[in-house]
């Protein structure tokens, strides 16, 4: 290695410090919050916790985890991600691989693209939207948290990019061996395209654990709704000009309502299957991008 | 030529879009006017197996439908009932008010869909906008406004005076009127209110006594004393930890609101910050622009000067200043009667010693201050016009005045449900029950039934519901359950909540607000940009970035950005 000028060391040093920081900034509000839900409530509400518990315990993750409501909704969020990602990697790789082929191959193939594409543009809105999945008799199941999102287009384009990168060549002599689409598609572009394919799972499952908004439209009742949802509704800021005139009862669950410890133990505990699945994928991830910019 | 395509693609798609808006309005227009034909005769009487209590409740509902009839509404979940649903998932369409509804009135209730409480104007807005609405609408007073002008709203004028209980007709009387009064558009009734105390909405200051005492200090008797107080809190070490870590008024960046909010202070000068007031000739102004709120301003501005008001307000939001309080930084605030609940509870179990009492407001000169209240209700029942039994609505509405509250002759408290209990037994609860409406004096009626216990020790008070439960309560607190002090200064006999609010019923002290119907048309469109500019504008003065002349300006700003349509509106519609 060559000896660096002074000015690229100092470069380099700036770069690593400004690279920390932009670490630390990320990483702060996680660990501020772990150490709030593991802190007695009394010392969270008064603002003591910064980054290490005070009166450290585990009481908010044993009513978190004894809560009815945030087991049913951590299953609901489960079926979505499970169900979520096979349709909609299937029908990526079923949109993109004849999207991928030449215009010869594929007859129209310019106008599909633009059939999908528009969609990406142009989108109903939220009241056609809700009156479409009404209609279609979806509401109030896992359904209608995964068929109006069943073609992610982008998810398409990147993935038909991919496709085109790979040299035409390889299908081309698999096709004069015998080898129909399927063959094609399923011994040579997708063993071929995997950190493509790594990094639209990690999309699609990140998208689908963290959606809450179409939860609180689309479920007719709180039971249904996925974790983030749920999480939502706990975390919301309250308009307290309501308090104004609220019976005594509902006065009295003010105060566990603002319990922050619990409140924090809840994320964390819905962050966590998310943080799992990064370290795995994340590899394929680094790799999709170069092995991508590379080829093209 | 593919380019091309995508244009028939997006005609389609705003065609499409098009009509299905037009249908929706069409729809929403589409009017039932056939006057509504009661099935069931006023005469009609219930059958004698509803039980001993047949004869009431023959009265509370005026006829039961022989075969019964389906309702269908939607439901925001208070907090409990979210509890109960996760406990017993089908609780809100089986409990005990479906139940009693179908066998004493012979009415099934339908929830189309239910939602937790926090989300429900969002969820509401989206089945108004795509009119997909149930023979019940829950509305807040904006909602109301769209049902009413879009003519979803079903003219109940009549049916609400020939059903109405004698009983509901009472708790109306006791709320003045001012409930059906907000509901009422041109005359016409066009929705059922919920009602709540207006008078709880009262400012009131809260105060560490243990503050005042360890300075040897008095409660306050005028505004100046305010400030001596907000003084002495900040500089004289009045917890005593030999710390300069405490100030004397908290304080948010909304600037005003029910807790830690500035209403009380300006009413302190006469200032009525978000109400309309007679400016002595029958027309109403807004008080927010009159002049006491300058004083009020630059009074502020001397306390943020010399260091009473947190340095930082201007960022706090309720949690942050709770924080505060919680951490025993704060020693005096502007609030309403539930700040005990939160976050006051939270400054109690962190620091026992932590001694919050109300006291009422003072004024600056010898006209006392007033606190205003706002309307009772908050949320109103709109009868879809497509209902087919409209009247089944004031069934329902009497059904709960009959079993809710403890002062009604049909009262069952099962119905209402138990405190703490509700987990044992989730399908109890006064807010599972489809509408629901309160005794206005309710919080007031107990604390005063509650202080007959304690200084007169008068047994007898103890026979109501309500009254018993927060008897309980406090003497469980005063032997030494520190949980339960929020009841104590909520309703207790000693320098409580209520305690001020009685003083002001006593000596006559509320103003009513002079609009409090729902907002008018350049509210709705220009409220927001003059709220934005009062909160720029007033936190600036008080933090000294502007000078106090600077509300010359703001005012004569607002007038031109929409107050002045505001106040022709408002005056118009009052």
């Amino acid at each position: 290695m060559h000896h660096r000028t002074f000015g690229g060391k100092v470069f380099e040093g700036v770069n690593h410090l400004f690279l920390a920081a932009c670490a630390l900034l990320c990483i702060f509000p996680i660990i501020h919050v772990l150490a709030v839900s593991f802190s007695g409530s009394t010392a969270a509400a008064a603002g003591q916790v910064t980054l290490w518990p005070v009166e450290f315990n585990l009481s908010s993750y044993k009513y978190a985890l004894n809560n009815p409501q945030f087991l049913t909704s951590f299953l609901v969020s489960l079926e979505r991600v499970a169900l979520g990602l096979s349709v909609n990697m299937l029908l990526t790789i079923f949109a993109a691989y004849p999207l991928s082929k030449e215009r010869s191959d594929l007859y129209g193939r310019n106008a599909y693209s633009w059939y999908l594409f528009i969609t990406i543009i142009f989108s109903g809105g939220l009241i056609p939207w809700y009156m479409t999945v009404k209609q279609l008799g979806l509401m109030d199941s896992v359904w209608a948290l995964i068929l109006p999102g069943a073609v992610p287009v982008f998810n398409v384009i990147i993935l038909l990019n991919f496709f085109r990168q790979l040299p035409k060549e390889i299908g081309e002599s698999a096709f004069i061996d015998g080898a129909g689409h399927w063959t094609i598609l399923s011994r040579i572009y997708l063993p071929l395209s995997k950190p493509a394919l790594a990094t639209l799972v990690l999309f699609t499952c990140v998208g689908h654990w963290n959606a809450w908004f179409d939860g609180l439209i689309l479920m007719s009742s709180p039971h249904h709704y996925p974790l983030q949802t749920y999480l939502q509704t706990i975390m919301i800021n309250r308009d307290m000009s309501l308090f104004t005139t609220a019976s005594q009862e509902e006065l009295k669950m003010l105060s566990e309502v603002s319990d922050r410890t619990l409140k924090s133990a809840q994320i964390f505990i819905a962050a966590a299957p998310i943080l799992a699945v990064y370290p795995f994928l994340q590899k394929y991830f680094m790799k999709g991008i170069v092995v991508g910019s590379v080829k093209g | 030529m593919e380019k091309k395509a995508s244009y028939p693609q997006i005609l389609t798609t705003a065609v499409l879009t098009a009509a299905i808006l037009v249908l929706a309005a069409c729809s929403g227009n589409h009017t039932t006017n056939k006057e509504s034909n009661p099935s069931s005769q006023a005469s009609q009487t219930s059958n004698d197996n509803t039980g001993d209590a047949a004869d009431s409740t023959a009265e509370i509902a005026k006829g039961k439908y022989d075969s019964p009839i389906t309702v269908t509404s939607v439901m925001g979940l208070s907090d409990q009932v979210q509890k109960s649903v996760a406990i017993k998932p089908d609780v809100v369409n089986d409990n005990i008010w479906t139940r009693g509804y179908e066998k004493d009135l012979g009415i099934k209730i339908k929830y189309l869909w239910t939602v937790p409480g926090a989300q429900m104007e969002q969820k509401m807005n989206v089945a108004i906008s795509s009119n997909d609405l149930p023979d019940i609408i829950p509305a807040n007073p904006r909602q109301f406004k769209m049902l009413v002008d879009t003519g979803v709203a079903m003219d109940i004028t009549q049916l609400f005076d020939q059903y109405a209980s004698d009983f509901t007709k009472k708790m109306m009387e006791a709320d003045k009127n001012i409930g059906l009064n907000q509901a009422t558009v041109e005359g016409k009734l066009m929705g059922i209110p919920q009602l709540n105390g207006a008078i709880d909405a009262a400012s009131m200051i809260w105060i560490r006594a243990d503050w005042l005492k360890n300075l040897g200090l008095e409660p306050p008797k005028t505004m100046d004393d305010v400030i001596k107080i907000a003084e002495a809190f900040t500089k004289n070490d009045p917890d005593r930890n030999g710390a300069n870590d405490t100030y004397g008024l908290g304080l948010l960046k909304d600037l005003t609101g029910g807790f830690a909010g500035l209403d009380g202070f300006f009413e302190g000068y006469h200032g009525y910050v978000n109400g309309w007031i007679d400016d002595g000739s029958g027309n109403l102004v807004f008080g927010g622009i009159q002049p006491p709120i300058k004083s009020a301003l630059a009074k502020l501005a001397e306390m943020y000067k010399n260091g009473y008001i947190d340095k930082e307000f201007s960022v706090k939001d309720t949690a942050k200043v709770a924080e505060s309080v919680t951490a025993g930084k704060v020693g005096m605030l502007y609030g309403q009667h539930w700040n005990p609940f939160y976050p006051l509870q939270d400054a109690k179990n962190k620091d026992p010693k932590a001694d919050w009492q109300a006291f009422p407001i003072v004024s600056i000169d010898s006209v006392p201050a007033k606190p205003m209240i706002n309307g009772s209700a908050a949320t109103f029942y709109v009868v879809n016009k497509k209902m087919k039994n409209p009247e089944a609505a004031i069934k329902l509405y009497n059904y709960f005045y009959a079993k809710d509250p403890a002062i009604s002759p049909d009262f069952a408290p099962a119905y209402h449900g138990k405190n703490g209990e509700q987990e044992k037994i989730p399908d109890q609860n006064y807010q599972l029950a489809t509408m629901t409406s309160f005794y206005p004096q309710q919080n007031l009626f107990i604390h005063q039934s509650v202080n007959k216990y304690f200084n007169e020790k008068d047994q007898s008070v103890l026979e109501n519901y309500w009254v018993k439960d927060n008897v309980e309560q406090i003497e469980n607190y005063k032997a030494g359950d520190n949980k339960l002090w929020s009841g104590y200064a909520w309703a207790g006999p000693d320098n409580s909540a209520f305690n001020v609010i009685e003083f002001y019923d006593k000596n006559d002290r509320f103003l009513q607000n002079g609009y409090i119907k729902a907002d008018t048309e350049s509210t709705t469109q220009k409220g927001a940009t003059l709220n934005q500019m009062r909160s720029e504008t007033f936190t600036k003065i008080i933090m000294g970035a502007a000078p106090v002349d600077e509300f010359d300006a703001y005012v004569t700003k607002w007038k031109k950005l929409g107050g002045d349509d505001i106040t022709r509106e408002v005056n118009a519609a009052k």
